[in-house]
């Protein structure tokens, strides 16, 4: 196939998995420079199961405002708009991974894991470094790979093949996907990601998180995440899909003036903080 | 001192270290006993594991050097597998010395 059959291909396929109702409605009012706040704590408390896991994850040791954040209301004007929907938005993108698959080297639990791994490893890094906002490069951690739930869904033989060469080749499935589908999962997520309307620096990341001095929109993100990715692979917390690590570009790793040494002692705190998003975000 | 998962805390065990909110905000100081609120707060923040003071009742028995060894090899076997494209590369290496360390200070808790 070529890149521009998967594309059409996947602008074609009507059951491609869809954001719940009440992101996309706080996505519209968002956009609305009249919304009043009420109206946003509205839509969103109208859906309790997604109004609980808010509260939970808001009061929890990862946003560090235990137990004392009672409504949406609070949450909003505590954490600010931007923080509650990144979070929702992480709670969406939940529902859209599958939970079973019968693709034998590609273990959707182990995948998700690997999300939330270089999801929770972006926000910390984002934090140490000083990017714009670090919660939003959680959920650009936990997107960065979307385009392989697509593959594994819909094109499955191909990414079987794919899947199988990568680890018998010992090469990235990034590569691997190339050679088989003539495409890449970051090319097929950010074709996901237009549909569902992400913010444009999210799918930029999506699209560039593995040659991250190609973006154009928000490298302080992208490079993070393809640095997290590195990290994650590096700890061992889920898999991708693969079982080799992609180069850090130098121009990210330069970009932060990151050092060795300081990886090395963030280390078993992030240890510590993967498990607790994995707890905090489970599928 | 020995390190409990927080599911295992019980009340009037004492802190062996200081307990950090988001590893910046000092919380509670080592020496302070457990209590049911304490206890409560612990488990809402999510922290995994508590240093408590004293013995542990049943220590993890030493790992003999060979354990050891082998541990290393698997470790060692698992990293230059995914490192083996990148290993020329400077600062992949350095990176891989790292990730060696954390991974042996994990399986040797
Ligand atoms: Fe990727
Ligand atoms: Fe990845």
């Amino acid at each position: 196939m070529t890149r521009e059959e998967i594309k059409k291909k996947v602008y074609d396929i009507s059951d491609l998995p869809t954001l719940p109702d009440v992101l996309i409605r706080t996505n519209k009012l968002l956009e609305d420079p009249d919304t009043l706040l009420a109206d946003l704590t509205k839509v969103i408390e109208e859906d309790q199961s997604i109004t609980s896991k808010i509260l939970r994850i808001v009061n929890s040791a990862f946003y560090g405002f235990s137990g004392k954040i009672k409504t949406i209301s609070q949450a909003v004007i505590i954490l600010g708009f931007n923080t509650v929907r990144n979070i929702m938005v992480s709670l969406s993108i939940i529902g859209t991974f599958p939970k079973d698959g019968d693709l034998e080297l590609f273990d959707p639990m182990k995948f998700w894991q690997h999300s939330v791994g270089c999801g929770t490893i972006a926000k910390f890094l984002g934090e140490k470094v000083g990017i714009d906002q670090p919660d939003e490069a959680f959920v650009a951690g936990l997107l960065h790979d979307l385009g392989k739930n697509i593959f594994a869904q819909f094109f499955k033989e191909d990414f079987f093949e794919a899947l199988k060469m990568a680890y018998e080749k010992n090469i990235l499935l990034f590569e691997a996907e190339e050679e088989v589908l003539g495409s890449n999962h970051a090319l097929v997520g950010q074709y996901l990601g237009k549909r569902w309307r992400l913010p444009a620096n999210l799918v930029d990341t999506i699209r560039f998180h593995h040659d991250p001095s190609h973006s154009k929109i928000d490298q302080d993100l992208t490079s993070i995440v393809h640095i997290a990715d590195v990290i994650c692979r590096g700890m061992g917390a889920g898999t991708g899909g693969d079982n080799s690590i992609p180069m850090i570009e130098e121009a990210s790793w330069k970009r932060f003036d990151l050092k060795v040494e300081l990886i090395e002692q963030w280390l078993p705190e992030l240890g510590e903080k993967v498990e607790m998003a994995n707890n905090l975000f489970s599928m | 001192m020995r390190r409990l998962k927080a599911e295992d805390l019980e009340e009037g065990m004492v802190l062996a270290e200081d307990i950090y909110r988001d590893g910046e905000i000092l919380l509670v100081k080592k020496g302070a006993a457990l209590t049911d609120s304490l206890l409560r707060h612990i488990s809402r923040l999510g922290i995994p594991m508590v240093g408590i003071e004293g013995e542990d009742e049943n220590p993890p028995p030493a790992l003999d050097p060979e354990e050891i060894e082998k541990i290393k090899d698997a470790i060692e076997g698992e990293l230059s597998a995914k490192f083996q494209r990148v290993s020329k590369n400077p600062l992949m290496s350095q990176l891989r010395e790292v990730f060696f360390k954390y991974l042996l200070s994990v399986e040797m808790k």
